[in-house]
């Protein structure tokens, strides 16, 4: 069947509308072990996620094969599964005929490659960092790998939309030992061209930090003030992020349900969502609905604005959708997400944050954050690693100690914010934070 | 076995052979095809309301060659035998070379079932429905505090197929049945979630005779319990940790380093420690994939090769790593059956079923006792380690304080962080009552399910840590 076919067969099954989700995708990748390639791997896949409305409610059901009797099972699944929907909130699908913002498309140039210039890529940036210092025992990835994906939005309203993306990614993870104590590097980077991959910042950035971590020791348990490397924030924004989202609200599973136009951050916080930012690296003109993506403040000055909705949410708190309607994977449902969150820089470099803490912890690496955070209360204690600061200046490396606070009072509690974001970042992003004051725990 | 490959893949022994030949023709040491049929099912409730219900059907093949030490694969959704031709063509021309190994003839081997999966769907989801509701009533009665309540069944049904060129012509069937509840409990100022599943490889007849009702209770009493406890306060003390899911520590400070994944790349504390000691006297613990219907149980893994027992540590020596075909040549160590894969859409890699620490000899009660001050886990979340440094951490979501030899207050917010290669040599205690945990665990291969499981533990000493006192 054609995805038109399929709508067609859905209305004559008794849906209301229905809508496909197309995702066409391919992508190798190439890993490198001690200078020989290690492994490539192409990938050539094809998904379609087909929704169905009855009576306000939607069901999902999500297919890797067009044949005929595999659609018109599945159809007639989606149809009985429909009807069992008992929630209050009542489900939408959007209309032909909105607006959209013209973005220029992206297209990478990794096609114009050839593999071997891309295994050499690899070869020489091991080299590189191999020479770095004889304390880099080897590297435990080195790994490239090119994406390109397209979707397309097709509903029984008249919608007919497509937008692609393409992308390499190259990531680097070097083992560095002193013979007692080993520590693991790692940098990235994304990036639409192939001839511009930042190779020196690999390297540096790779090694950087692992060698200053070798000889790390333990930190006093007691309260600090907290430098977060831009990297780290990163992370911590990244998994909080659903405190914004409208489903969370809607299942009570955030603080910030009934705070819209209440104070929740300090003053000096303003959290923006913004598609078209022009160091993101995916500029989506549209969500996973149809609906127009827009730029807005989510928190203004610590004041929150809005909440991130889907066509769905936005109904059930009576506001306008907000076109942050994303499918976390293909097969899921709809879900309000940002499309690019970041915390609004400031206008001091992370050299000038950490010269302002006389005694303190720059926190440059957590773990296990998907265990340690708990995204419904705020709180977090995370697995971390970094360096002691003493008299403005960063001091010893210091590890395995657990950083822990509350999401809520830590934005409450930033001192100062970098002006650092990271270039072509994907998704979420934060500056280098200043926190007056978190429970640390080692010895 | 139940499943016919023809009728489910398409796949005669001729054409088989004849994609395998291919793959071969510019000398691979081995080419493999892995194929996959697989359903998966979400029911989900939301405090009481039916909420989600996806179905979503999962199809496709991977093809990989192996020369020396480099491997070439390609996942696609398409599998019929045209575009398998083809690949496995694209694949071979990798290579530069001459064909250097026959296809050996298919052979099937007799595979005593200890998955066996009988009612995987009903006529209409009764059965699925009924229990989240019962799970959903379970956790409402429990408590005026809980203010949310996600109740849901997902289940994976996967029909998967994989034939390879040393003989290998493999069928599985596997059906990964989960019921897992989460309840929010508030009291207006601060709100406290806690989860808890119950999972098998097994049809709906794993549910017979289950109370669900309980189970929502459980999960509630947690809850609004933790809700009221005193924020921990972190610091260094002897830690004990309960039965069940408490098994993550042995997961993820231990296991994930015996995974070949990070050992043949020399990425392991574990590197080179066979045959030494790794953890104190006490300690024994394995790798097991037959129990009969387990949630990290499988007749073969993604390579065909049929499950067994592995016994990893034994009185506290290390005695095997967790090894898959490509990396058995490279470490010169025995295949394991732990290669796994979430989908033919990630490259198979050594992973873990059903892992635990065998029971010991104290008590949980002469445990408790003979503690002065510490810890009590009793219940555990997720964790993570980087293997190469041995560096772990995991959430502690339902703990307690022991003073003087007594469990007294409920504290949450603890984290447990420590190295790999010392807390198994901290365990100085192990109780008779091995229980087990359902989780789903994260790597280079995917999501897959394993059961964590242990008898009580106790550590003597581990990193704690907390936001609460004045320290």
């Amino acid at each position: 069947m054609t995805l038109q076919q399929i709508i067609n067969r859905g209305l004559e099954l008794g849906l209301e509308a229905v809508e496909v989700y197309a995702n066409t995708s391919e992508s190798n990748s190439i890993k490198l072990d001690e200078g020989k390639l290690d492994s490539y791997n192409m990938k050539k896949l094809f998904g379609v996620s087909i929704r169905g409305l009855l009576n306000g409610k939607m069901a999902y059901v999500y297919t890797e094969t067009l044949e005929d009797s595999a659609i018109e099972s599945l159809l007639k699944q989606l149809v009985q599964n429909v009807k069992l929907i008992s929630s209050d909130e009542n489900e939408f699908m959007f209309d032909a005929g909105a607006t959209y913002k013209q973005v220029p498309n992206l297209v990478s140039n990794y096609k114009n490659y050839s593999t071997n210039e891309k295994i050499t890529m690899l070869q020489d940036l091991e080299k590189k960092i191999l020479a770095v210092s004889p304390k880099i025992v080897k590297l435990g990835y080195c790994q490239y790998t090119e994406t390109s994906q397209n979707i397309q939005i097709l509903n029984s309203k008249g919608l007919d939309l497509n937008r692609s993306y393409s992308f390499t990614t190259t990531v680097v993870g070097p083992l560095v030992s002193d013979g007692d104590q080993t520590a693991v590097g790692r940098a990235g980077d994304v990036n639409p061209f192939f001839d511009k991959i930042e190779t020196d910042r690999l390297v540096k950035e790779s090694t950087d930090a692992a060698l200053a971590q070798l000889g790390a020791g333990f930190v006093k348990t007691g309260k600090y003030p907290v430098v977060f490397d831009r990297d780290v924030a990163t992370e911590i924004l990244g998994a909080f992020a659903s405190v914004f989202s409208g489903d969370s609200a809607m299942k009570k599973m955030t603080i910030l349900a009934d705070k819209v136009g209440q104070k929740v951050f300090g003053n000096n916080i303003t959290i923006m969502d913004d598609p078209f930012y022009e160091d993101a690296l995916i500029k989506p003109i549209f969500d996973d609905e149809g609906v127009p993506c827009k730029t807005k403040a989510v928190v203004e000055n610590g004041l929150l604005n809005c909440l991130l909705h889907s066509l769905k949410t936005a109904n059930y708190f009576k506001t306008n959708p907000t076109g942050n309607g994303f499918k976390p994977t293909t097969d899921g449902a709809v879900s309000a997400t940002g499309t690019n969150l970041f915390i609004k820089e400031g206008n001091l470099t992370k050299d000038e944050i950490i010269e302002s803490v006389q005694e303190g912890i720059y926190i440059t690496q957590v773990n296990g954050l998907h265990a340690g955070l708990n995204p419904v209360s705020g709180d977090f204690n995370v697995q971390s690693s970094g360096f002691m600061i003493k008299n403005g200046k960063i001091d010893k490396p210091v590890t395995l100690f657990v950083t822990s606070g509350n999401f809520f009072d830590m934005m409450n509690n930033i001192e100062l914010i970098g002006n650092d974001i990271e270039k072509r970042f994907i998704g979420v992003a934060s500056p280098t934070l200043k926190v007056k004051s978190l429970a640390i725990s080692g010895k | 076995m139940s499943v016919k490959h023809k009728e489910v893949f398409g796949i005669t022994e001729e054409i088989a052979k004849q994609i395998l030949e291919t793959a071969l023709s510019t000398g691979g040491d081995f080419a493999e095809v892995f194929m996959e049929n697989t359903k998966n099912e979400t029911i989900e409730m939301q405090f009481g309301k039916i909420s989600k219900i996806n179905i979503s059907n999962v199809s496709g093949a991977a093809l990989r060659i192996i020369k020396d030490n480099t491997e070439v694969n390609c996942s696609l959704t398409k599998f019929d035998k045209d575009e398998l031709l083809e690949v496995a063509k694209t694949l071979a021309d990798s290579f530069v070379g001459t064909k250097r190994i026959e296809v050996q003839p298919f052979v099937e081997k007799d595979v005593k079932l200890v998955v066996h999966p009988e009612r995987v769907r009903g006529e209409n989801l009764d059965q699925e429905i009924g229990l989240i509701t019962e799970a959903t009533k379970g956790a409402k009665e429990y408590s005026k505090e809980i203010v949310q309540i996600v109740a849901s069944v997902v289940k994976k049904d996967q029909y998967m197929f994989v034939f390879a060129s040393d003989s290998t012509w493999q069928t599985d069937h596997r059906c990964n049945n989960r019921l897992t509840t989460r309840a929010v409990a508030s009291d207006g100022k601060s709100i406290q979630p806690s989860s808890s599943s119950f999972g098998r490889n097994q049809g709906m007849e794993m549910y017979d005779g289950f109370d669900a009702y309980a189970f929502g209770q459980d999960v509630a009493k947690d809850a609004v319990e933790m809700l009221h406890a005193d924020v921990m306060q972190g610091g260094e003390m002897p830690v004990v940790i309960h039965n069940a899911f408490g098994g993550v520590i042995l997961h993820e400070a231990c296991v994930h380093g015996l995974e070949a994944t990070s050992v043949a790349r020399g990425m392991s504390v574990f590197c080179g420690k066979i045959g030494t000691k790794v953890a104190s006297d006490i300690v024994n613990a394995v790798d097991v994939g037959t129990n009969e219907n387990a949630w990290g149980s499988i007749n073969i893994d993604d390579e065909g090769t049929p499950t067994k027992c592995n016994l990893l540590i034994e009185n506290g020596i290390l005695k095997s790593y967790l090894v898959d075909k490509r990396n058995s040549k490279k470490m010169n160590h025995p295949i394991t059956a732990s290669s796994r894969r979430e989908s033919y859409k990630l490259q198979t890699t050594s992973r873990m079923t059903n892992t635990y620490f065998l029971p010991g000899t104290s008590t949980f009660d002469e445990i408790i006792k003979n503690t002065k001050f510490g810890l009590f886990a009793k219940q555990m979340g997720g964790g993570s380690v980087n293997p190469a440094t041995g560096e772990f951490n995991f959430a502690v979501n339902v703990a307690y304080m022991i003073e003087n030899g007594k469990i007294t207050k409920p504290v949450k917010g603890a984290t447990l962080v420590g190295s790999g290669k010392d807390v198994l040599l901290r365990i100085d205690m192990i109780a008779d009552n091995l229980e087990f945990g359902y989780g789903m665990c994260g790597s280079m291969s995917g999501w897959v399910p394993t059961i964590v499981g242990q008898p009580t533990i106790r550590v003597s000493s581990m990193t704690v840590g907390g936001r609460g006192g004045n320290n």
